[in-house]
């Protein structure tokens, strides 16, 4: 079976999904016939490419990566300059969802995979905000359409987790959660243990990519506390918020 | 805080937990003193996990560890991605 496939979002996450997709190709026909092609991909600020006979994956990289548009990319006979005008043209079968998390509201991707669905895609996301903010209402939808809303990366990194409980844990009642969820914290806590400062470690955190610019979102917890609501929104089945969870992290400044 | 935790044979974490009880649920982030007897006492660096406590099994534990920086973090997050796809078709 043949899967066209849209990306919505095409920053690390989206890329590193698509080299996997390429490096797994051989093994995605022979133990299972899917054959696949990329009809769709929006970026954030390196334009948008659609092309239902399937795009130069390889090429789309090569220009991000550059830095440069993906426009030339695009067949011209679809004018795409936006994420929904590209789910809409690309004519897929799965939209893999990846723009930037709002913890606050869930968009834009919450309306991403609202479209995918209604037109019958997966819809598949790394991204939190979604699961946070319409977890209830985007499986009903999925489900009255007989698709998939996907988030098994959004918590733990791609450790299976939403689908061990699905798949392996009928009837069972989850009455707690404990762990760690933020890598970017344990990295800075390990090595203070280990004698460096806040600032050190937290400069380490930056220098190979996994905390931002800005480190708010995970020195002050709300990473921890949106991934802690998506699983007790989906694994207790009670809509929760990060607000809710009301995150006490910022006390890491003080540890000396 | 933190040498004097190491000395002491703890360690400080940034603990997630919720909890339900009587179909009310209350959860937390917190920096938390944990000792060597916890589960997560041994998750250092990019190692991240999680303990499930259910009704039948008692707990139920998953360990991550991830490669650490750009070579890493996106490649375990982008199988994730993959996994939902290969599952939803087949």
């Amino acid at each position: 079976m043949h899967y066209k496939l849209a990306f919505i979002g095409f920053g690390n996450v989206a890329c590193a999904l698509a080299r996997l997709l390429m490096r797994k190709t051989a093994a995605l026909e022979s133990k299972h016939g899917i054959t696949f092609s990329v009809t769709g991909i929006a970026t954030g600020s390196h334009g948008f490419a659609v092309d239902p006979n399937g795009l130069d994956i390889q090429g789309a990289l090569a220009l991000v990566e550059s830095g440069k548009s993906i426009n030339p990319l695009s067949d011209s006979r679809f004018p795409v300059t936006d994420s929904l005008a590209v789910i809409r043209h690309s004519g897929a079968d799965v939209m893999f969802e990846n723009s930037p998390v709002n913890t606050q509201t869930g968009q834009p991707a919450l309306d991403h995979i609202r479209a995918a669905l209604e037109l019958n895609m997966h819809a598949i996301t790394a991204n939190k905000g979604p699961v946070v903010h319409g977890y209830r209402e985007l499986t009903a939808l999925a489900k009255s359409k007989g698709r998939r809303f996907g988030f098994e990366s959004t918590v733990l990194g791609g450790a299976p987790i939403f689908s061990v409980f699905r798949e392996a844990f009928p009837l069972a009642e989850l009455s707690s959660i404990k762990g760690i969820f933020n890598a970017t914290t344990n990295i800075i806590l390990s090595r203070m243990e280990r004698g460096e400062s806040y600032a050190q470690a937290l400069k380490y955190c930056q220098s190979i990519g996994v905390a931002e610019t800005d480190p708010t979102n995970d020195v002050d917890g709300w990473d921890a506390a949106i991934k802690v609501a998506a699983l007790v929104t989906v694994l207790m089945d009670t809509p929760f918020t990060p607000q809710q969870v009301n995150p006490q992290a910022f006390a890491v400044l003080h540890l000396k | 805080m933190i040498a004097k935790a190491k000395a002491e044979g703890k360690r400080y974490k940034l603990v997630c937990s919720a909890e339900k009880v009587d179909g009310k649920v209350t959860a937390r982030v917190a920096p938390e003193l944990v000792d060597s007897a916890s589960p997560l006492y041994g998750m250092m660096d990019s190692s991240t996990g999680i303990t499930f406590r259910t009704d039948v099994i008692l707990d139920y534990s998953i360990t991550e560890s991830e490669r650490e920086g750009m070579q890493g973090g996106p490649v375990e997050t982008a199988y994730g991605l993959f996994a939902d796809f290969v599952n939803a078709v087949t």
